[in-house]
């Protein structure tokens, strides 16, 4: 299994590095016919929502046969951002749309390990070993959890941000084959390195 | 809130990690690489590895580079960087963000800018109540600076009390705190003991960073998180 990591122009590298530790092959490419065929795409973060879309936007044709082929897709931060319809960050920058509702702008900006809460219904979590787990994160932009009943886009995980109790921030996303992550597996030691192993070897980051 | 972070600080000075003693004298602690492979087995927070190398030399990529990758954990590094494309080179190379001093306010501005706030950290190095090199300046002026760049947090740097494991300033802390209330402090300089890194918190930081404590003392990065923890601060278990 070859990992196809898409150079967004942020930091690739460490994706690569993590993935190498897992001693899984891992290919930089930004070329149409390689992620038609890809099993597995990964698209990194570190970039603004405009960046990421300049490079995807071209592969959009690409991304979805490969997805039609059987591939999983996992968005890392930016990445994940881009898996939604567009952001606030880069307003009038349309983007992959596979994920109703946009991207927001943050009050101020979200840097560090924070608990992420995977939620109660969701098997196969056990690898994690418990249903909370800190992750890094880096951002300034995210999309807002509304609520179960507004969720269209199956949220899988969530972080309570600026609140103390309520989940207010999405924190991973997943629908088959699709999935995202706003936190960096690639930085967050032993258990993002799991969460990584996880999703190459099953292409989801929970059981469905 | 994300978790209080305890941050070890490596320090390279083109052939070894050493550290310092109130930014001047120097000792020798050891290979840099392993640096960061031991404190990647201490299941650290973050690093920050700083050179100390005048210039943003040729080969700061590749040491860059080849600390990240024993780490899988972000890197925050700083060491001349003076512009956003440094910044960038730096970010492409592996580290996570990049700490620009406060006498290169442009380029700290620029960055928050072109990157990201989350991308920058503003270092102030104080020297007793005067900012180290431009002693005209005071811990105000430098936090207002700070707030205007829209960096993503201070590292506040007491640089008297550098490896000197005496405590932190915490006067410096509490005064930094009073200044701007939703800043994100990282506090450095002096810590020697467990109860430091607590009294840092108290007086109104919001992370540490530390590194003789960790050479010099049989004290983990962890030890720090376990006491942060037990007084009430949220830590990663």
């Amino acid at each position: 299994m070859i990992v196809h990591v898409v150079d967004l122009g942020g930091n690739t590298r460490s994706v690569i590095t993590a993935l190498s530790r897992l001693g899984v092959r891992a290919e930089v490419t930004n070329t149409g016919a390689d992620i038609e065929t890809a099993e597995r795409i990964i698209l990194p973060g570190q970039v603004t929502f405009a960046t990421a879309m300049r490079v995807l936007d071209p592969l959009r044709g690409a991304i979805a046969s490969a997805l039609t082929g059987g591939a999983a897709l996992l968005g890392i931060c930016a990445g994940m951002q881009a898996l939604f319809e567009d952001s606030e960050e880069s307003p009038g920058i349309l983007g992959l749309g596979f994920l109703a509702g946009r991207v927001t702008k943050l009050p101020v900006p979200h840097f560090g390990w924070s608990e992420v809460h995977f939620r109660a219904f969701v098997a196969g979590m056990e690898y994690i070993a418990r249903p909370m787990r800190h992750f890094y994160f880096a951002h300034g932009y995210a999309k807002r959890y509304e609520g179960a009943d507004h969720d269209g886009i199956e949220t899988v995980a969530t972080i309570n941000y600026d609140t103390g109790t309520s989940p207010n921030m999405v924190a991973a996303v997943q629908r088959k084959r699709i999935s995202g992550v706003q936190f960096h597996p690639e930085k967050s030691q032993a258990e993002g390195l799991k969460l990584l192993d996880r999703w190459v070897r099953d292409g989801v980051i929970v059981n469905e | 809130m994300p978790a209080v972070r305890v941050i070890p600080v490596v320090l390279y000075d083109g052939l070894n990690a050493v550290k310092t003693i109130r930014y001047d004298t120097r000792r020798n602690v050891g290979s840099l690489l392993n640096q960061a492979r031991v404190y990647a087995a201490r299941d650290v927070d973050e690093l920050v590895l700083i050179d100390l190398r005048p210039g943003f030399a040729s080969d700061r990529v590749d040491i860059i580079s080849r600390f990240a990758d024993e780490l899988p954990a972000p890197l925050t590094y700083g060491g001349s960087i003076r512009s956003v494309t440094d910044a960038y080179r730096a970010l492409k190379a592996g580290a996570d963000r990049v700490i620009i001093s406060s006498s290169y306010w442009q380029a700290a501005r620029e960055t928050a800018l072109e990157l990201g706030s989350q991308a920058v950290v503003y270092a102030i190095d104080m020297n007793g109540s005067v900012q180290r090199r431009s002693e005209h300046r005071n811990l105000a002026d430098c936090l207002h600076e700070a707030v205007e760049a829209e960096v993503g947090e201070v590292l506040l740097t007491q640089t008297q009390n550098d490896g000197v494991r005496t405590g932190y300033d915490v006067n410096l802390i509490a005064a930094a705190r009073a200044v701007c209330p939703n800043l994100s402090i990282i506090a450095n300089g002096g810590c020697g003991s467990i109860e430091h890194a607590v009294n840092a918190m108290k007086a109104g930081a919001s992370a540490v960073a530390a590194s003789s404590v960790f050479l010099y003392t049989e004290i983990t990065p962890r030890d720090i998180r376990n006491a942060l923890g037990k007084a009430g601060y949220e830590v990663r278990p």
